[in-house]
């Protein structure tokens, strides 16, 4: 899982990497309110953005009262500082959260700007070419894989060979193609992608994209709307980039999880997992859904957690809302068998009720493992293998 | 014979007086694996388990146990320069079990390896066995069977899950290597494939991969055009919410369609057949192997 980071954030980083951007100000409660536009000074027209992880915020809609979407462009200052307050402590529904919506806790205030034209860049990890790579199209401010899918030609690829850098010819060539050679936008487009080079390489990103970058009215390049992704393995030398996460945008147990070190996707159907590494716990979602049967969850416990990981783990699997049956399919390396029974048995009394369990367990000290939650819950299911996974657990959900 | 190890591979584990590493250290010796060095740190001139000598270098290890492979199990922040170090002291194959090390410095890593004369097996790396020679991993020994199939897999617990069937099946395996999980990393499925087509006592291919990436589809590519083995794969995944696993731009760097259902399609083109379900892998395999139904 990546962290991602607030639109308010990412512009803040890429301004600091000296990529140009709207003028704006963030507001996270209405004491603020006042001093942020004082700051902001008079514009024309002010962009009121609710701050939310999800997608999808320009068409989506508040829970109480607040008419309109998440992102209103509105004309007079006393307006705009009404929506702020009136998005603060709402909360935002769009395609991407569900029903009950995001918490907005954060409102961000920008100048409007009229593109004259909008352009794509991002980069990312070009995994056949095992190298970052820069994507751009002068056709940017729409959905980047409909362009890919439909035309491909109008995305310009540029590699990076990291150990050299991002050279100058190759953002000439990048400028060339899109339209932007002209020396005046030169200044801004060279600053535009070093930035997002020399972010992406120092704070460990997945993703760094701006779509779209706009061609302003006095010939200026700035970037409007900015995604930045990071890699949870750069974490533990980018404090500033954890202490970004904002935990309320998440899912609770998601967030539990990786508490633990763990990874947790919650998916909303009736069969929890506990399963170990992503690839068998993939599996296991496929073949429960090849028995029509719905996972209620994605979970990959690794190969190293230790008791008190696995511990919580059962724990958020059996405080699942709509939980029928836990399945175990854990096939330990360096994992015991015995240490996840342990944890299995630690956890149940916590749960508020006792939901059939399905065990199919291999690996190290399997043959322990089993013996123990074969003695201790009698009623437990037990498969030799995934083949006899499936008619298990429909047997355990009565079906 | 088996790809890239066998019973002669002098290994030295890297990290080898971490908890992990000394755990599955002698897990490997128990298993027969001749480990002949340990590499760490600061700790040159101490034993491990009063036998194996432990060096300050893997250049050491090299030069003076002669060992030609090495077993890296050193933490993410100093992972990416334990196989660098290995590349500097041209150790043959480099195996990084390694989970959690940072893409930007697997970047730097690969274009180190470009150069030399390595071969880089992970990282995030269950590793590599050949079953009743030797191993340089973590997977359980006893599900293994000695014989000749060849597996290659983007996933740990899923190689497991693959080796089990077969093993129940009463079908050995010739070498099973794990390449590793991470978008960052050593030899590809192409890479393992290739090698297996060329060694004679490995009759059929398994690939076990997952949604995301081309690593499959090139894999695929090459066994459409010179592969005459039987080929078996499974891809996991195939029912995960779009979105949620792989990242939103990673599917429009080729410009190609992404998903499950293009990659099995791409796989089935090439004459590789496809288990529909996690369950029936070795059948799958058995099927196109002309190995008639398992027992």
């Amino acid at each position: 899982m990546a962290v991602k980071v607030h639109e308010f954030q990412s512009k803040k980083l890429l301004s600091a990497f000296g990529v140009p951007v709207e003028r704006g100000e963030v507001i996270f409660s209405k004491g603020e309110v006042g001093g942020a536009f004082g700051r902001l000074g008079a514009m024309e027209r002010y962009a009121v953005k609710a701050q939310v992880h999800a997608g999808g915020r320009g068409l989506g809609r508040f829970a109480n009262g607040l008419s309109g979407s998440g992102v209103r462009l509105v004309d007079s200052k006393d307006e705009a500082m009404d929506l702020v307050c009136a998005m603060l402590g709402n909360r935002l529904i769009t395609k991407q959260t569900g029903p009950e919506g995001a918490p907005v806790s954060a409102v961000y205030v920008a100048e409007v700007i009229e593109p004259m034209g909008q352009f794509y860049l991002s980069i990312v990890v070009d995994r056949r070419a095992q190298r970052p790579v820069i994507l751009a199209s002068a056709e940017g401010g729409g959905n980047i894989e409909d362009l890919a899918e439909k035309s491909p030609w109008k995305i310009f690829r540029e590699h990076i060979i990291p150990t050299f850098g991002l050279a100058d010819f190759q953002i000439r060539k990048l400028a060339f193609a899109l339209g932007l050679g002209e020396e005046s936008l030169l200044q801004d487009f060279m600053a535009t992608l070093r930035g997002m080079w020399k972010l992406f390489w120092e704070k460990d990103a997945s993703l760094v994209e701006i779509n779209p970058l706009a061609l302003t009215a006095h010939g200026r390049l700035c970037a409007i709307d900015a995604k930045i992704n990071f890699e949870d393995n750069g974490l533990f030398r980018n404090e500033d980039v954890r202490a970004m996460r904002d935990t309320t945008q998440e899912d609770l147990n998601e967030v539990r999880a990786s508490q633990f070190g763990l990874t947790y996707v919650a998916l909303g159907g009736t069969i929890a997992c506990l399963t170990n590494g992503a690839g068998l716990a993939m599996a296991t979602m496929d073949l429960l859904n090849d028995y029509s049967l719905d996972p209620a969850n994605f979970l990959d416990l690794g190969d190293n957690s230790p008791q008190a990981a696995i511990t919580e783990a059962v724990k958020i699997l059996l405080g699942g809302p709509n939980v029928r049956c836990v399945v175990v399919n854990v096939i330990g390396g360096a994992m015991r068998g015995d240490v996840v029974a342990e944890s299995i048995l630690e956890a149940l009394p916590t749960a508020p009720f006792h939901p059939p369990l399905v065990i199919r367990m291999e690996g190290a000290n399997a043959e322990e493992g089993r013996k123990i939650l074969r003695d201790r819950i009698p009623s437990a299911f037990f498969a030799d293998g995934m083949s006899s996974l499936g008619d298990k657990v429909r047997m355990a959900v009565g079906r | 014979m088996s790809i890239l190890v066998d019973e002669k591979t002098r290994v030295a584990v890297v990290g080898i007086t971490g908890k992990a590493a000394t755990f599955h250290a002698r897990h490997c010796i128990s298993y027969g694996t001749n480990i002949v060095a340990g590499v760490r740190p600061g700790k040159g001139g101490q034993t491990f388990d009063g036998a194996i000598p432990i060096y300050d270098s893997t250049a050491e290890a090299v030069a003076i146990q002669r060992a030609n492979a090495v077993l890296i199990f050193v933490p993410p922040p100093g992972a990416a320069d334990a196989i660098g170090e290995a590349i500097d002291a041209e150790v043959p194959l480099i195996v990084c079990i390694t989970e959690g090390i940072p893409s930007n410095d697997m970047f730097l890593v690969k274009e180190r390896l470009l150069h030399s004369r390595s071969t880089l097996i992970g990282p995030n790396s269950p590793g590599i066995i050949s079953p009743g020679k030797t191993k340089l991993g973590i997977m359980p020994s006893y599900i293994h069977r000695p014989g000749r199939v060849g597996i290659v897999s983007r996933s740990g617990t899923l190689t497991f899950e693959t080796v089990l069937q077969l093993t129940k099946g009463a079908i050995g395996q010739s070498t099973c290597v794990g390449i590793g999980g991470d978008s960052v990393h050593g030899l590809s499925h192409r890479d393992v494939v290739r090698l297996f087509n060329g060694d004679p006592d490995t009759d059929g291919i398994i690939m076990v991969g997952e949604i995301g990436g081309e690593d499959e589809e090139d894999a695929a590519e090459y066994v459409k055009r010179y592969v005459k083995k039987p080929v078996a794969a499974f891809i996991a995944g195939t029912t995960a919410p779009p979105g949620r696993r792989m990242g939103h731009a990673g599917a429009i760097v080729s410009g190609k369609k992404s998903g499950a259902s293009y990659k099995i399609a791409a796989l089935e083109r090439a004459g590789i057949a496809v288990a529909k379900n996690p369950a029936h892998i070795a059948e799958t395999y058995a099927a196109v192997a002309g190995l008639g139904p398992l027992r």
